[in-house]
């Protein structure tokens, strides 16, 4: 990420960025004086960390022991010309003649790409994250809930005022 | 012998008639205060958008490091009201809401909750000449809870029915939290033929964030508490639902949303207690109680101006009602469930 401006770059990814420390110190400045002088971008903001507060959220699941051996086992025994575990020892040509190249090309990428699914789900998904409510924005919508049904200026008059809550 | 028996029962009889003719006539003073009280609210609810009025109101609230206060001027024009200053200013008119730069940024316009519940069902209320407040006589309202303990004082304007203070006051009768007027001049009708207000012109529109039902994996009981029912369902940011109860003369937000709350990024001074078996903290603001707590991997926050007792009575039902299907995990399965490991 540069310090380029952000006037056509969506909020979203700046904020991402942003709240990644990934932005130049410029950069960093300016998110800082858009959130400074705009609602909408602290409002999007907002948005953002609850979407990866939730994405964070997911738990994180390991594999049993074993399984990577078991899923390289189903891809490799065609070039080795090893049988898959529990089918017992057979001759390397009669294993070469059974398996035709296609199918062990079709057994190595459907193995593959189980791996990179699995991979996926136990290492790019974060590890669960805690969640920060946005208590001012709760605070400023229960308040506009309340102001439907009740009087309106007591209802209304703690908006912005509930502070010392970290964002 | 039948002919004495015979007048005992007409006597009888007669007694009976004029004793229900009385009830009938005569309705139980306090009843009559009941009905007496929720008229005044009703009027009190409305009051500030039917009247121009220029003032500033004061909410004083207690923590543990003493009182706090907050002046607020509000005004209204023609139905347009308006509280707060700058990013803290908020617009209404009608149903619509903008929020935040100036009362510009955002335009809240939802349908409303729904039918509220009678205030009168759960609260014994009645009504009370009051003291003037900004030297405007008032007639207080006062809601007991079932034990006979005062737990609000409304206090309302006799001659334009403006709501002019509300206290709130814990189980041991001491004030919590109250919003009064301090200054107030130009209370009038609006003068009729003037051109209707200009209502700001907002960046961003939240028009569509009313539910019809909460998401899956979302706990949302109909009833939480002591006596507040679910009015309201809405979206609120990614990920957030509000859940919003009232009893009447109360409100409470439940904001639900997955994860596991950082207890350490909550500020020192809330009060740890723990309530069916779970943490909570809360936190007295500005706004009424603020208290968090965490289970089964959802993150509850709950904000309400009701007396801060009221609110632990929500997380017992919400940990009782918790046992509902994650969705989440059932994403989960069904992705991951063709590997069959394990």
């Amino acid at each position: 990420m540069t310090g380029r401006p952000f006037g056509s770059e969506l909020p979203e990814d700046a904020l991402s960025a942003y709240l990644d420390g990934e932005l130049t110190a410029d950069a960093r400045a300016e998110v800082e004086a858009r959130l400074a002088g705009s609602a909408e971008w602290r409002s999007i903001l907002d948005e953002v960390r609850a979407a990866r507060a939730a994405l964070r959220a997911l738990p994180v699941v390991d594999p049993p022991a074993g399984f990577f051996e078991r899923l390289l086992a189903e891809a490799e025994p065609v070039d080795a010309g090893v049988a898959p575990a529990g089918v017992g020892v057979a001759d390397i040509e009669q294993a070469r003649a059974r398996r035709s190249p296609r199918r062990a090309r079709w057994v190595a990428a459907l193995g593959g790409a189980a791996a990179a699914a699995v991979v996926a789900a136990v290492l790019v998904a974060p590890r669960a994250d805690r969640v920060r409510p946005s208590v001012a924005s709760l605070t400023d919508a229960h308040a506009v809930r309340s102001s439907t049904g009740e009087d309106s200026v007591s209802s209304l008059a703690a908006v912005g005022k509930v502070t010392g809550f970290r964002k | 012998m039948s002919r004495r028996v015979s007048r005992i029962g007409v006597v009888q009889l007669a007694l009976f008639v004029s004793l229900g003719g009385a009830v009938l006539l005569f309705p139980a003073p306090h009843a009559e205060a009941n009905d007496n009280a929720a008229a005044l609210l009703a009027r009190a609810r409305t009051a500030a958008s039917t009247h121009d009025f220029v003032g500033v109101v004061r909410i004083r609230w207690h923590t543990p490091k003493g009182t706090q206060v907050a002046d607020v001027p509000v005004s209204s024009d023609q139905g347009l009201v308006e509280v707060g200053l700058g990013s803290e200013k908020v617009v209404g008119h009608g149903l619509d809401r903008w929020a935040g730069a100036d009362g510009a940024a955002t335009l809240w316009h939802d349908a409303g909750p729904d039918q509220l519940p009678k205030p009168g069902t759960k609260w014994d209320l009645s009504t009370t000449a009051g003291p003037a407040v900004v030297g405007r006589p008032t007639t207080v309202v006062v809601a007991r809870d079932h034990d006979g303990n005062v737990r609000a004082r409304l206090y309302v304007d006799q001659s334009t029915g403006l709501l002019l203070r509300r206290e709130v006051l814990d189980r041991h009768g001491h004030a919590v939290h109250d919003v009064s007027f301090v200054a107030l001049s130009a209370v009038d009708n609006p003068a009729p033929g003037q051109a209707p207000p200009t209502t700001p012109r907002a960046h961003r529109e939240r028009t569509h964030d009313q539910l019809a039902h909460v998401p899956s994996g979302i706990t949302a009981p109909s009833a939480a508490g002591d006596g507040f029912r679910l009015v309201g369902r809405y979206r609120q940011g990614a990920g957030v639902v509000q859940l919003f109860y009232s009893d009447g003369l109360f409100n409470v937000s439940v904001f639900e949303q997955r994860g596991e709350l950082d207890w350490e990024a909550l500020p020192v001074g809330g009060t740890d207690t723990t309530v069916s078996d779970h943490r909570t903290l809360s936190y007295e603001t500005a706004a009424g109680t603020v208290m968090f707590w965490n289970f089964d991997g959802a993150v509850y926050t709950c904000i309400s101006d009701a007396p801060p007792d009221a609110v632990t009575g929500l997380v017992t039902t919400f940990a009782d009602a918790s046992d509902h299907s994650d969705a989440i995990h059932d994403v989960i399965k069904f992705v991951l469930g063709p590997f069959s490991w394990g």
